[in-house]
Formats: C-alpha cells, sequence, structure tokens
C-alpha cells in the first residue's frame, strides 16, 4: 500500500518540521505574524477600542453598530479580534510547547519561549479586557479532543498573564533589539506590559488595590533603566507617528511592524482614518473615525498635540483647503474631526491597505503616565509630578502643580486623552475607570439611537460563532446581556 | 443470378440461409410461407456454386418456381401448386392473431407500394383487394413487428404477428459492461440523445434536468457556459461533494475544476469538455447495486455518458445548424432617479444631516430634475444570441466503424459581453483485428472559452458583480460615469461618498476569460479468449488545461483603486486510468445464465494550479497580457496534488430460468486521499430481480400485463470526498516584518486527522418494472432508503483553539424517497405518433444525528457581502433536513402603539432598535430581549418533488415536443431582496419597496416594508427574505418539419424551431426561482444574490443527412 501514502507537494506538515532553531525561529515569526494583518489591529479591534466613546463619532454606517454599543453578537469585527488573538495563543503555545524539544542553545530556547510567551500574554490581555474571562488555553491544538475549552476565570486568565510576563522579563529577552530585530520584544517591553497589566488590575472590574504598588515598581524599573533599554520621550511629538521616522523611535516599546510590502501584512489604518479627498493615504481615505468639537477644545491652544492628533484643516487632492465647519464645507459635524496620527503618502503604499505606518502598542509616554497614576494612588501626587510633566512639557502644555490626590488623578486620565487618544487605549482606560456610563449617555452617536447605559456595555459578547460552535460553552455563558 | 456463392449451414432454417445468401449477393428473398413450413432444417457444404445452384439445393423435393426480379434484387420462390398467374383485383381475406391465436382488431393491412389500406376487425378479419399476385401485403401494428406476405394464388393469408416488447430489449450501460433493459435488476434510468437534443444547454448535465426520476438537476448560473448542481436522491453529504460520478464511454473522470476565480464570482461548468452532441445515450446509476462496482466514488451515484461510435452500413454525413435567440423573462422594477433622490433626502434629514440632492449642482440634482435617471439593469442587458454548427461523418464496413464529429458552439448572454464558445473534435473508432480481438479507439480535444460577467461575485466579495450593482446603483448618475471623473471612486454617489461602481464599465471593460482545453484519449481492447470468456483492458488519459485572465481596468471600482488590477490563473489536471478485466458469460443447461466481470483499476490524478495578481499598471492597454508593466506584485501562489486510486471489483449476474435474476458486486478501493489509519474500503452489493411474468401462474394476464418485474437490492458505497491532505496537519507560511524587511514566518494553519475516512453510504431500494398492452405503457417506481454515516465535516470548532475548522468523520443522514416514471405510446401507427413521459421523485432528506455536535451553521463565507458575511444562513440540526435556513422571525414592524405612556418599548428589541417601522422579532424563548438564541428554522431549500412531463406528438413528417419539468415545495432565501426591500441607505430599492414602505402615513405592518434607515448590522438572515421557490416550467417546446427528401446527394432534411424557458408558473418575486449563488455548496442551496438572469432562446435548426 505504499504507493497509496499521501505526498504533500505544496505544504508544510508538522511531521517534517520544528527540528532545528532556525526553524523554530521562523514558526516564532509565525506568531508574530498575527499581529500584522491588515484588518485586525488596524481595523477591527481599532475600532472596537476607539469608538464606544463620547468624544468619537464615525461617518461610516457599519461602524455605528460599535459607537452606539448596538453591534450584534455575530458581528464580524468581534469575531475577527477574538480568533486573531487565540490564531496567536495557539501558535504562541506551540512554540512554549515544541522549541524545549528541538536541540538548541539554552540561551536561545529560553529567550523563544520568553517571546511566545510576551505574545501569549498580549494576546489574552486584549481578550479579557474585552471578552472578559475566556477559555484559557495553554497547550496546542492538536486534534478535536483538545478544541473545548470551558471558559475561566478573569483572575485566572490574569494569573496567567502575570506569570508569563513574569519569565518573559526574565529570562533572556535583549534589553536592546538590533534593527533587524525590531518589532520583536524586548525586556523593556515585557516590563512595561507587566505594569500596565497590574495598573489594570488595580481598577475596574478587579479593583486589586494592591496592583497599584506592584504596577508603581514594575514601570519604575522601565524608568530607571531607560538607558538600558535605548528609551526616552521624543523631543518632538509629531515625530512619533511620522512614517519616515519609525526606525529611529526611541519612544516605541512594542510597536506592530507594518511594511510596503505585498509579502506580510501592511496596515489599512492610513486609508481608513484619513479625511475624503486629503493625500494621507493611497486612493484617498475613508474617514473612519472623527473626534468631537469638544475633544479639540480639551486641548490648550498651545499644546502641540492637537494639531497632530486631529485633522482640523487640510490641503485636498485637488488643491482646495478643507477645515472642519467652515462654512458650507461637507467636512462638519457631526461628522467628526479625522484621526491625524495615521498619515501616509498615497504614492508609497501599493495598495489601500499595504500602508507602513507602525502601530504603538507601548511606548514611553505610556509608562510615565501610567508611573504617575500609580505612584499618586499609593502615594499620593507629590513624586508624581515629574513623569507627568515631562510628557506635558514635551507637548508644550505647560507643568501641573499643586493638586490633591483627587485632582491629580483627574489631571492623569485627561492626559492620557490628549496624549494617548487613538492609540488603543480608550475603551481600556473608560473601563478600567468604570466610566462607561458617561460615555454612554454622553455619546452623540448612541443617542441617535436612544441607547441607554446598561452594565453589559463593559464587556464586548463572546462571539455568536465560539458559542455555538464551543460545547465547553453555552449561550448561558455568554457575557450578561448579550 | 449466375453469381457464384460459398455456404457453409449446418441445421439452418431456410431464413438463415436467406440471410447468408443475402450478405454475399446483395439480392433478397421471399418464400411461400406454407413453402417454408415444410421444409425443415438444412445443412449445406458448398462453395463456388452459382445462387440458382445453391437454392436449388435448398428445395429439393419441392416443385418450386423462382423469380428472379434483377431490378429490385430479389427473388421470389413459391410453390409450383399453381401456375395460373393471379386475377387482377383479386379479393384477399383472412385472419390476424398475435403468437396466442387471440384475434388483433385494428391492425392496419395494405398492399406494398399502394396509399390504400384496411383494418381487421373485432374478430381479427380483414378483407382487401391486391392488384395481381407478386402483390405483398403489409401487416403492421402497434407493438408487434411487422409482416410481410406474397399473395401468390392464395385467397386467405392468416397471419400470427409476433409482439415486439417495447423497450425491454433495449441496452442498458452499466458499469463494466451491458444489460437489456427486461434484465436489470438495480435502479437506473436511461436518457437517450432524442431527449438531451433538445435543450439548448451548452453541458449534457444541464440536459438532464426533468428527464428522470431521482435526479434534480439545479442550474446554478443561467450565464453561458454556467454550471449545475446533481443530486441524485438527495444530498448524502454535508461537507463532501455530492456530485455523482462521472463515466465517459468506460472511463471514470477525475473531479475536474478549472482556474480558480480568486473568489471572484461562481465557477463555470466543468463539463465543457464535453460537446453533448456527441452523446448517443446518458445512464443514471441510482441504487447501491448499480454503484457499488465503483465502490468509493458510487455512493452520490453515476453517470454513464456513452458517446456515438460508428455502425457497418453506408456512410452517413450529418450535418445540423442551430441558431436562436434569448430575452430576459422577469426583469425587477426598480427606483427611479427622483426616487432614489428623495429617498437620501428623507434619509439624511432623518439623521440631520443637509438634504444632497438640492439642486447645488449638476452632480446633485433635485429630485424633481433627476427623473426616471439611469436604467441600469437596461443599461448592462441585450438580445442573447446562440449559434451551433455540427458535422458528423459516421459508416463503416465489417472490419473498421468510425464516427468523427466536429462541433462549434456559441453562446453570448443576455448580459452584454457574457458568451460562451467551444469547438470540439472526436473520432471514435472500432477495429476489428481478428475474429476474436477488437480494438477501440476514443479521441476528443475540446477548446472552449468563456467571458465571464461574475454573477454571484456579491456572494463572495464587494467588487466585480455587475448585476447586484446594476440593480442598486444609484439612478441619478448618468450612465458615462467614470470611476475617475466626479461622480467616481469615493467621491459621490451620495451625501456619504460611498463607492460608486458603474456596472455598464463593469460588464464592459472588465475582462474575465476563461479558457479550458480538454483533450480525452482511450484505446481498449477485447479479447475474447473462448467462446464464453473475453478480457477487456483499457488505457486512457484526460488533460485539461484552463487558464483564467481578469483584468480590472481604471474605470471598474477595483481598477480604479489599485490603478488596475490582473489576475492570471492557470490550472491543470492530467489524470490516467488503466483498467483491466475478465468478463464471462454462459448458458448452463438452456436455463441458467452467469455474466461476471471481475477486474482491477489504476487511476493517477495530478493537478497544479498557480495563481497570480499584480497591480499598478500604467494604463489599460496590455492588461493580463503584459503584467510586467505592473508596479505591484503580489506573492503568486502554486499548488500540486497527486491522486492515487487503486481498485478491485467483482460482479456477478445469475439468471434462472429468466424468473429470477441475482446480482452481487463489489468494490475494494485504495485511496491516497484516506488517511493513514484507513487506506482502504470495501463495498459489498447484492440485488434479486424477480420476473413474475414470466411465471406460469401470470400467463392468463400476461396479454395485458406484458411485464412484470420486482426488483429490490441492497449495498454499501462510499464518497472518497476527502479534500486532498484533509487527513494531514498543514503548515504555511505567515510572514512577519521588521521595518521594511520581510521575515520568513510559518504557522499550523490546519489541524489534521489521522483517522479520516471515507463516508459510506447503506441503501436499499425496492422497484417495480410493469408493462401493460405489449409495452405500450411502461411503469417504473422505486422506493429507497440511503442511510449515509461518517459524514466528513469540515467541522467549525472553536476559534479558541486557534483553528476554525477541522475534518471529522461524524454523523449520519437519511435520504428516502419515491421515484415514479411512465412512458406511453399513445398513438402509433403510419401517420401519427405520440409518445408522453412522467416522471416525478420525492425525496426526504433528514439529518438522523451529528455525532453529538448540536448543530452546524452554514456560513457565508468570510468574504461575503457585509451583512451575511460569518453569519449562520442556513443550520443543520439533528432530525432536520440537510440544511434548514436559520434565522429571526420578524412578526410585524414597530408601531406607534407598541411603546407605553412613558415611551418604553413593549417589545423585545433586537440592538436596542425601536425605530418605527423596523421589524419586530419574535422573542421566541421569552426572555425580553432579541438575540442568536432567538433564531429559529425559517424554511427548507429541499424540494418535496421533482418532476418532469415530455409529449412527442408526430404527424406524417410534422413533429411537436413539449416538455415541462418543475420543482415543488422548496424555499429560496432571497438576498437580493435584502438589498432591494430594506431601508438600508445608499442603495437604490425595488419600485415595489419605495411604493409600499413603512413610513407614519403608511404605517404598514407588512415585514416586506420595513421603515428606512435598517442599518446592516440590523439586518440580518431573516424570514423576510424566505420565498417559495416552486416552479413549473414549461422548458422547452420544438416544432420540426421533416422533408424525407430523398433525392440526388440529400438523404433527409429536417427543419426545426423551438423556444425554451417559455413559460414559469411560479410566486417567486426574483429572476427566476432556479438559483444557487454558492454553486454546489451542500450548506448555502437555493440563495440569490445578484443572480445572472435567466432568459428564454428561441432557436431555428437545420438538420441535413448526405448520402
Amino acid at each position: 500500500c505504499e504507493k497509496l501514502d499521501e505526498k504533500a507537494y505544496s505544504t508544510l506538515t508538522p511531521e517534517n518540521y520544528f527540528s532545528n532553531a532556525d526553524e523554530a525561529k521562523v514558526a516564532l515569526m509565525g506568531v508574530y505574524n498575527t499581529l500584522n494583518r491588515e484588518h485586525i489591529w488596524t481595523h477591527n479591534l481599532f475600532t472596537m477600542v476607539l469608538l464606544p466613546n463620547k468624544y468619537v463619532r464615525t461617518r461610516v454606517p457599519v461602524h455605528k453598530s460599535i459607537a452606539q454599543f448596538s453591534f450584534s453578537v455575530s458581528d464580524d469585527r468581534i469575531a475577527n479580534v477574538w480568533n486573531n488573538a487565540y490564531e496567536a495563543i495557539n501558535r504562541a503555545n506551540t512554540i512554549i510547547g515544541r522549541v524545549p524539544n528541538i536541540q538548541m542553545t539554552d540561551s536561545l530556547q529560553r529567550m523563544f519561549v520568553a517571546e511566545a510567551k510576551f505574545m501569549r500574554a498580549l494576546s489574552y490581555f486584549n481578550l479579557v479586557r474585552l471578552y472578559g474571562g475566556v477559555p484559557l488555553k495553554t497547550g496546542e491544538t492538536e486534534g478535536l479532543s483538545t478544541v473545548y475549552t470551558p471558559r475561566s476565570t478573569e483572575q485566572e486568565i490574569y494569573d496567567l498573564i502575570v506569570a508569563d510576563l513574569q519569565y518573559a522579563e526574565s529570562n533572556n529577552l535583549p534589553k536592546i533589539r538590533p534593527s533587524s530585530e525590531r518589532g520583536r520584544a524586548t525586556e523593556c517591553a515585557a516590563k512595561t506590559l507587566l505594569g500596565k497589566v497590574y495598573l489594570t488590575m488595580a481598577g475596574f472590574p478587579l479593583k486589586q488595590t494592591d496592583k497599584w504598588n506592584l504596577a508603581r515598581l514594575k514601570l519604575k524599573e522601565v524608568i530607571d533603566n531607560k538607558a538600558t533599554y535605548n528609551v526616552d520621550l521624543l523631543p518632538n511629538y509629531a515625530d512619533l507617528f511620522d512614517v519616515n521616522k519609525e526606525a529611529s523611535n526611541k519612544e516605541a516599546i512594542f510597536a506592530i511592524q507594518f511594511s510596503y510590502s505585498q509579502v506580510s501584512g501592511g496596515s489599512a489604518l492610513p486609508f481608513f482614518a484619513a479625511p475624503l479627498n486629503s493625500t494621507f493615504a493611497t486612493a484617498n481615505g475613508q474617514y473612519n473615525y472623527g473626534f468631537t468639537t469638544d475633544f479639540r477644545s480639551l486641548f490648550a491652544t498651545s499644546d502641540k498635540r492637537r494639531d497632530v492628533t486631529l485633522i482640523s484643516s487640510y490641503v485636498a487632492v485637488n488643491g482646495a483647503t478643507v477645515t472642519y465647519n467652515a462654512p458650507g464645507s461637507t467636512y462638519r459635524d457631526p461628522l467628526g474631526i479625522a484621526l491625524g496620527k495615521y498619515k501616509d503618502g498615497p504614492s508609497k503604499a501599493p495598495a489601500n491597505t499595504r500602508h507602513a505606518t507602525d502601530i504603538l502598542v507601548l511606548r514611553y509616554a505610556d509608562v510615565l503616565l501610567m508611573y504617575a497614576e500609580a505612584e499618586n494612588e499609593v502615594n499620593g501626587p507629590d513624586n508624581a509630578y515629574s513623569a507627568i510633566n515631562e510628557v506635558r512639557l514635551r507637548a508644550n502644555a505647560g507643568a501641573l502643580s499643586g493638586l490633591t490626590k483627587d485632582t491629580f488623578r483627574d489631571a492623569v486620565h485627561l492626559e492620557r486623552l490628549l496624549e494617548l487618544s487613538g492609540e488603543l487605549h480608550e475603551f481600556f482606560d473608560i473601563k478600567r475607570l468604570e466610566k462607561i456610563e458617561d460615555h454612554v449617555t454622553n455619546s452623540y452617536e448612541a443617542q441617535q439611537v436612544q441607547v441607554s447605559y446598561d452594565p453589559k456595555m463593559y464587556l464586548y459578547p463572546i462571539p455568536d460563532r465560539e458559542v455555538s460552535t464551543n460545547r465547553a460553552i453555552g449561550l448561558e455563558n455568554q457575557n450578561p446581556g448579550y | 443470378f449466375a453469381q457464384k456463392v460459398n455456404i457453409q449451414v449446418k441445421d439452418a432454417s431456410i431464413n438463415e440461409v436467406f440471410y447468408k445468401l443475402t450478405q454475399q449477393t446483395g439480392h433478397t428473398f421471399t418464400a411461400d410461407a406454407a413453402l417454408i413450413k415444410k421444409l425443415g432444417r438444412i445443412s449445406l457444404n458448398l462453395s463456388n456454386k452459382t445462387l440458382k445452384e445453391v437454392l436449388e439445393r435448398c428445395f429439393v423435393g419441392h416443385d418450386v418456381q423462382m423469380v428472379f426480379n434483377e431490378k429490385d434484387k430479389i427473388v421470389i420462390i413459391k410453390s409450383n401448386i399453381s401456375k395460373a398467374v393471379a386475377q387482377p383485383s383479386a379479393n384477399v381475406t383472412g385472419r390476424v392473431t398475435d403468437e396466442n391465436g387471440e384475434p388483433l382488431v385494428g391492425v392496419s393491412v395494405g398492399v406494398k407500394n399502394q396509399i390504400a389500406g384496411v383494418v381487421t376487425n373485432t374478430e381479427g378479419r380483414y378483407s382487401i383487394k391486391v392488384p395481381s399476385s407478386n402483390s405483398i401485403l403489409i401487416f403492421s401494428y402497434l407493438g408487434f413487428a411487422t409482416e410481410e406476405r406474397i399473395v401468390l394464388n392464395n385467397r386467405e393469408i392468416n397471419v400470427a404477428l409476433k409482439g415486439k416488447p417495447k423497450g425491454l430489449d433495449e441496452i442498458v450501460v452499466i458499469g463494466y459492461g451491458t444489460v437489456q433493459r427486461g434484465d436489470l435488476t438495480g435502479a437506473i434510468s436511461s436518457i437517450s440523445q432524442k431527449d438531451l437534443e433538445k435543450v439548448p444547454a451548452a453541458t449534457f448535465d444541464l440536459k438532464l434536468q426533468g428527464r428522470a426520476a431521482g435526479v434534480m438537476v439545479t442550474s446554478t448560473s443561467a450565464e453561458p457556459g454556467g454550471n449545475a448542481a446533481i443530486r441524485i436522491r438527495g444530498g448524502n453529504s454535508i461537507s463532501g461533494d455530492n456530485q455523482p460520478l462521472y463515466v465517459i464511454d468506460g472511463y471514470p473522470m477525475p473531479t475536474i475544476t478549472e482556474a480558480s476565480g480568486t473568489g471572484y464570482g461562481q465557477e463555470s461548468n466543468p463539463l465543457s469538455g464535453i460537446n453533448p452532441d456527441d452523446i448517443e445515450s446518458i445512464e443514471v446509476l441510482k441504487d447501491a447495486s448499480a454503484t457499488a462496482i465503483y465502490g468509493a466514488r458510487g455512493a452520490n451515484g453515476v453517470v454513464i455518458v456513452t458517446t456515438k461510435r460508428g455502425r457497418e452500413g453506408a456512410t452517413n454525413i450529418s450535418f445540423d445548424v442551430l441558431t436562436g435567440t434569448s430575452r430576459i423573462i422577469n426583469l425587477p422594477e426598480v427606483g427611479t432617479a427622483q426616487q432614489y433622490a428623495e429617498f437620501q433626502n428623507e434619509w439624511n434629514q432623518s439623521r440631520g444631516v443637509f438634504p444632497y440632492y438640492d439642486g447645488s449642482s449638476e452632480y446633485r440634482p433635485t429630485p424633481e430634475q433627476a427623473g426616471i435617471g439611469t436604467r441600469w439593469l437596461d443599461e448592462i442587458l441585450r438580445t442573447g444570441v446562440n449559434q451551433k454548427y455540427n458535422l458528423s461523418i459516421n459508416g463503416g464496413n465489417s472490419q473498421t466503424r468510425y464516427n468523427i464529429s466536429g462541433n462549434y458552439f456559441e453562446e453570448s448572454g443576455v448580459v452584454k459581453n457574457s458568451k460562451m464558445t467551444r469547438g470540439n473534435l472526436r473520432i471514435n473508432l472500432d477495429n476489428n483485428i481478428s475474429k476474436k480481438f477488437t480494438l477501440s479507439t476514443t479521441a476528443s480535444i475540446t477548446s472552449s472559452a468563456n467571458n465571464r460577467i461574475n454573477p454571484g461575485a456579491a456572494a463572495a466579495t464587494i467588487h466585480g458583480d455587475a448585476i447586484y450593482l446594476a440593480l442598486r446603483a444609484n439612478p441619478v448618475i448618468p450612465v458615462d460615469a467614470t470611476g475617475t471623473g466626479p461622480w467616481g471612486g469615493t467621491t459621490s454617489g451620495d451625501s456619504d461618498g460611498n463607492f460608486f461602481e458603474n456596472p455598464l464599465f463593469l460588464v464592459t471593460q472588465k475582462k474575465d476569460k476563461t479558457k479550458n482545453e480538454d483533450s480525452f484519449a482511450q484505446l481498449k481492447g477485447d479479447y475474447k479468449i473462448t467462446q464464453d470468456l473475453g478480457f477487456v483492458a483499457n488505457v486512457g488519459s484526460t488533460r485539461r488545461y484552463s487558464e483564467r485572465d481578469i483584468y480590472f481596468p481604471r474605470p471598474t471600482a477595483l481598477g480604479f483603486l489599485y490603478n488596475s488590477m490582473a489576475f492570471v490563473n492557470k490550472y491543470t489536471n492530467i489524470n490516467y486510468v488503466t483498467e483491466a478485466y475478465f468478463r464471462y458469460s454462459k448458458v448452463f443447461a438452456n436455463k441458467y445464465k452467469l455474466n461476471a466481470v471481475a477486474g482491477t483499476s489504476y487511476q493517477l490524478n495530478e493537478s497544479r494550479a498557480y495563481s497570480s495578481r499584480v497591480s499598478g499598471f500604467p494604463d489599460d492597454i496590455l492588461n493580463t497580457d503584459g503584467v510586467q508593466f505592473a508596479t505591484t506584485l503580489y506573492t503568486p501562489s502554486t499548488s500540486k496534488v497527486v491522486r492515487v486510486i487503486k481498485s478491485y471489483y467483482i460482479r456477478g449476474n445469475f439468471d434462472i430460468a429468466s424468473k429470477y435474476l441475482f446480482t452481487f458486486a463489489g468494490r475494494a478501493d485504495g485511496s491516497s486521499v484516506f488517511a493513514k489509519n484507513n487506506k482502504w474500503g470495501y463495498f459489498p452489493s447484492g440485488a434479486f430481480a424477480w420476473k413474475i411474468v414470466n411465471e406460469p401462474f401470470f400467463s392468463g394476464l400476461k396479454r395485458t400485463v406484458t411485464d412484470l418485474k420486482l426488483r429490490t437490492s441492497y449495498g454499501i458505497t462510499g464518497s472518497q470526498a476527502i479534500a486532498p491532505l484533509g487527513s494531514l496537519s498543514r503548515i504555511s507560511s505567515t510572514n512577519y516584518a521588521s521595518g521594511e524587511t520581510i521575515i520568513s514566518g510559518t504557522s499550523i494553519t490546519s489541524v489534521g486527522n489521522p483517522d479520516l475516512t471515507w463516508e459510506q453510504s447503506k441503501q436499499a431500494n425496492i422497484g417495480l418494472d410493469v408493462a401493460f398492452w405489449r409495452n405500450r405503457v411502461r411503469i417504473t417506481a422505486d422506493a429507497y432508503n440511503k442511510e449515509t454515516d461518517r459524514l466528513l465535516q469540515s467541522f467549525n470548532i472553536p476559534a479558541s483553539s486557534g483553528f476554525l475548522t477541522t475534518t471529522v468523520n461524524m454523523g449520519s443522514v437519511r435520504n428516502r424517497g419515491l421515484e415514479f416514471a411512465l412512458a406511453a405510446d399513445l398513438i402509433d401507427n403510419r401517420v401519427a405518433k405520440w409518445t408522453s413521459g412522467f416522471n416525478i421523485s420525492m425525496n426526504r432528506s433528514k439529518v438522523l444525528e451529528l455525532g453529538g455536535n448540536s448543530e452546524i451553521y452554514g456560513l457565508a463565507p468570510a468574504t461575503a457581502a457585509s451583512f451575511i458575511r460569518n453569519v449562520p444562513i442556513t443550520i443543520v440540526q439533528n432530525g432536520g433536513t440537510l440544511p434548514a435556513y436559520w434565522g429571526l422571525v420578524a412578526e410585524r414592524l414597530i408601531q406607534e402603539s407598541d411603546f407605553d405612556e412613558n415611551g418604553k418599548p413593549t417589545f423585545a428589541m433586537y440592538n436596542n432598535e425601536r425605530r418605527l417601522g423596523q421589524w419586530l422579532y419574535k422573542d421566541t424563548n421569552n426572555d425580553g430581549i432579541i438575540t442568536a438564541a432567538d433564531r429559529q428554522i425559517l424554511g427548507d431549500p429541499n424540494p418535496k418533488a421533482l418532476f418532469g412531463f415530455t409529449n412527442d406528438f408526430s404527424y406524417k413528417k410534422l413533429s411537436v415536443s413539449v416538455f415541462f419539468q418543475g420543482v415543488l415545495g422548496n424555499d429560496i432565501m432571497n438576498l437580493t431582496k435584502a438589498y432591494l426591500s430594506t431601508g438600508m441607505p445608499y442603495l437604490n430599492k425595488s419600485a415595489d419597496w419605495f411604493a409600499n414602505r413603512w413610513t407614519a402615513e403608511n404605517p404598514t405592518n407588512d415585514i416586506s416594508y420595513p421603515a428606512l434607515g435598517t442599518e446592516m448590522a440590523n439586518l440580518q438572515p431573516g424570514n423576510y427574505y424566505i420565498e417559495d421557490g416552486s416552479y413549473i416550467r414549461l422548458k422547452n417546446v420544438t416544432l420540426s418539419y421533416d422533408f424525407k427528401i430523398n433525392k440526388s446527394f440529400i438523404r433527409n432534411l429536417t427543419l426545426s424551431a423551438s423556444a425554451t424557458n417559455l413559460l414559469t408558473i411560479t410566486n417567486y418575486s426574483g429572476f427566476d426561482p432556479e438559483v444557487g449563488i454558492f454553486g454546489n455548496s451542500n450548506l448555502l442551496p437555493g440563495i440569490d444574490l445578484g443572480s445572472y438572469p435567466r432568459s428564454q432562446t428561441f432557436q431555428l435548426g437545420l438538420k441535413c443527412n448526405l448520402k
């Protein structure tokens, strides 16, 4: 019967793979590959994180359901983000499970596992914040017997995230990556993410106040070692989002790499974000995200961040200057001012989903603001000013002083809006700070359909597909209210 | 007369001697019946004798007179009792009976070469005047062999006519052999060329529609060269292939597809390599007894195609031309520009935006200024034209027989630029190398090209579906608006700058051309080892080369976005088959007949595919022929798949006294696609038939019931529907980037299953063949029960596993049904004929169990139009049909009265929807909120019954054929209606919706007419799109006139006129109820979304036979 053996001509199979360090490294890159899919972080996740927000509007009908907290359980964006995260987790699990059995140096082995654990933690961190206690999978899927996993508690998910990041920060991740490895996890990225995880655990819904101090200490490690890690604030805020200056962006601690190449993923975000008829993306922008004029007025006039974050005025393809809310302009309320952080020229990208603009997942200004927030919670504002003021002064927004613990807290939260808007923080922050009700009640989009606040809005639904296919999850296990 | 002949016969009748003499001399012989009776058996061994000498030897001892008529080459031999020449105008009387001596009434009795004739009376008696004693009387009667008698001096001629049992002696092709229909033990339908030629379709599968009970043919696209889904006795498989195995001239065809469409629309028909005009007959094997000889490929039924072969005799040249036109049957009416503009303004006002159509520029006219606007559907449609030329030459002698045919077919569809052409050449050659050895050669080449306009692309992607776009495109925009002008790209079309794609440009400027080159060659040797034992071996190969070039130039939306985009895809499939088998046939003791076949087969199939895409062209001159000018290259992909099947098969038919027939058949198949733990499968079957009609106790009824046979069978067959590599985990390339540097990455992207095995169908069949009145009325009825288990499922697994699907064997499905076919020769005499055929079949599919899985959903692909993307459209669940439509049930529309005095809704809301005029859903689980848990079964896409009804009339030289076909009791999910009759903004709507939609002034509760502003998020597959898909169609009417000119070089000339799809009776609101936008998908049948409109075709034909 030998002749009947099936030979795979055009694909590789696990039987003839995973035999040496090179193959392990290539497989590790397959884990990172889940980051630069053209529609996940740059579109589906981006929409889910940015749009449920009182400062944000959208021109695009399909996005209104997210902005209005009225999406369906079978919404493909919600499913895509879920699917993508678990794809990353399974690939990471493959590395974590198989690499110890592959012949290579111990230091290389530990680094590969540490990177896979960093990626697994990042994926679970998004999942637990968006969907709550999700299925906890720590081993590679190898057959039908291993595909049905029940939901775990949020605590169990966070326990794994913390354990993974603790392994990652102490197991041979490089302190600095050479430029050829830009985009891969570093010790600094592991510590920063761990600090962010602690900060999140201190907030809603776990509210584990002991985590404030853990967050403070972990973030302080990053700040104290910024020279070792070669990270710091860039002097000029606008440079952070300049597609041509990504290679020299010291402030980026972990950034998803996008390229113009057709071989690997490109970003669709410049295309989705750019205003209509602008020159900021290939083939025109889709103008998916708009900020309210209220949001614009939160910035001081001198604040350099305002005109980087918001495109209040631009020169269109036809040479005309388009200014928001100018008389007679179609670029006007209630559509919102377009997001300006993801500009790319139309000439370089070969297609609207092939922009090279990276997404900053972790950056040093975020470290400073998180540190300031944790320090204030633990010790009050006294030693927290330097961190927040470092960020403000760079933006020409003036130094803060003389605040109480409470007013300082409000100041940090405002500062996060001014500094980090449009960088995948919004939903995570308003959830952590328990402010969803305010954002529903005061959302223009939500009020268009008279949506009123419901506690279910703290979570997205488990995707319909998961509920209907996972035998360990029934409709009764769906997030309450969906 | 003085011709020299050789003759050797032993114990032969005089008729046998005559036959041999005819062969040598070309003369025909007629002898007095009474004389022949007296002659007895003759033995001769003569060589080089004259004809006269031989005849004298035969009639030695009898006083005979021989008349040699050299002109007509006829020899008349009569008893010399009376030498007197018959009187002119003598009267001859007599009695006509059947073989049993029973009188036959109404037998027509005539004199040869005279028009006048008489018929027998109630006692079977006749009386006729004959002009001379050399006159010949002809006795003809429907269902009996015609007899001739020379009058001579007889004044009384009594005749016993022999019954010609109609149909029962017809040869039926079964796998690895043939059988007389009367001896069949299995359930097999035969379709002749006569039926096939009536329906104008490019491929034969479409011509099978309505022709055979139990065979459901759905044309999934009405475009030229469109594909068909065929289900024989229902679909067995949920995720596997349900298409039957095609065996062409004994050659099992591999599963052939064509170059990839890269997601841009439906596939065209893979059977385009076979010219339907070359087909002699088609047999459809339905029950397990018939299909088990094809083992692991038999479960879905087997379609055996036999092509025309040459016959001994004079050369026959036949030429026919067919040409015609086609037009759309039914066009949905969509809104005018004025209605559209009013609607847009109303929509804008409802959300606080200024009315866009305000007359502020030529692009933004007021609704009144907009007027009727562009009727996009009219712009893309035209009158279709088709033509066909067919030339065939056949003939042969006792050594060599040949059939050579050439064919050209061309069909221009009703949508502009859609066109299929095909040229075909075939040579079938049979050689008697020796008395024992026959060699048959078959060779054909076919070249076809199809310009496609991609119906159904909306099911796959937003771009490229002109029909879908034409139905909904903004009618304010002028017909010549380009994607780059003021109306283009994202800048206009409506106030929100939504995309505008010009449907006309998509049709006229986009290129999508599929070319298929098919070749087939087979050599078959048949060696007679002994009288009873033979050995057959054949080797054959098919090759397909297919390419599909797609080019989106700048005027299309995709071309606009990417500076034009080109796809170049190629596919080759090379298949080799070697078969060798012994056949054995012997009669024992004059009573027991054994027919047996045993053999082995080896099949190797290699398919390779290549696909590539480029964009960024400097101009649109070179398109797919100059991809090197493109600036953006996408990663091309190649694939190679090899399948091997090794098989052993055996069959025995045992016939006891023509009363009891037994058949045992089985096959062992080893297949490379089977998983490593299950490489071999075994498929046995058995059948028993009882010819009740031949039992002695039945003889009394035999005059009325001329055939009665009971058939039963049971067997196991398989479906090797496992996708190549389906059982293996696979690793794919998944790269990452560092800055602009690409870093190679790989991942396990599918999870394997080493225990994967074939699907197994166990089928029981009971059938009855009955015929009445000399087989003038023939009825076949079958009942079957088919249970398929170990279903291959591309099983949806939770995404939390890291994968979306894996392939498993799980669950079982049952199909049971009834089939009934009736054929009747209602009138059959020399001037008029009327034959009528009716078949009906009823299949019920039921999912017995899913293997512990609660349900399987039919999800539209992730690339489909947004509101159905990844949404369950159908469900397969225990006890349900395969599949059932699935979704929310809207009971009515939300009205003002549905709110309490505080303005709070009193109904369960879906997505917080509380706007008036939107759907109010049924809260089936009464939890106060509408969620996925409230979805219900909405309908059944499976028909309750299928039927076909044919009537062929002829009167003298005129014949008329009328063919009805119908499908009853199925539902259709009309997703086109979702776009045409819901309040979704930006798209044009049906005129019907504009007129009847919910407004404050018209607070309707009809769920077909919701208010404006239905958001995509709220648009779900629901009961509002389910429609009854039943239809009865006058599929074809053909009128032909046979000139019967037998002059100079012309033997025959026939003129015909036919109409196809002349009348369709249906309640379905779309173009046509015969739809299937997801093609052959088992989980998504009967879905309409931008289907190519079906047309009516009118054709004129001329057929000419030359001498």
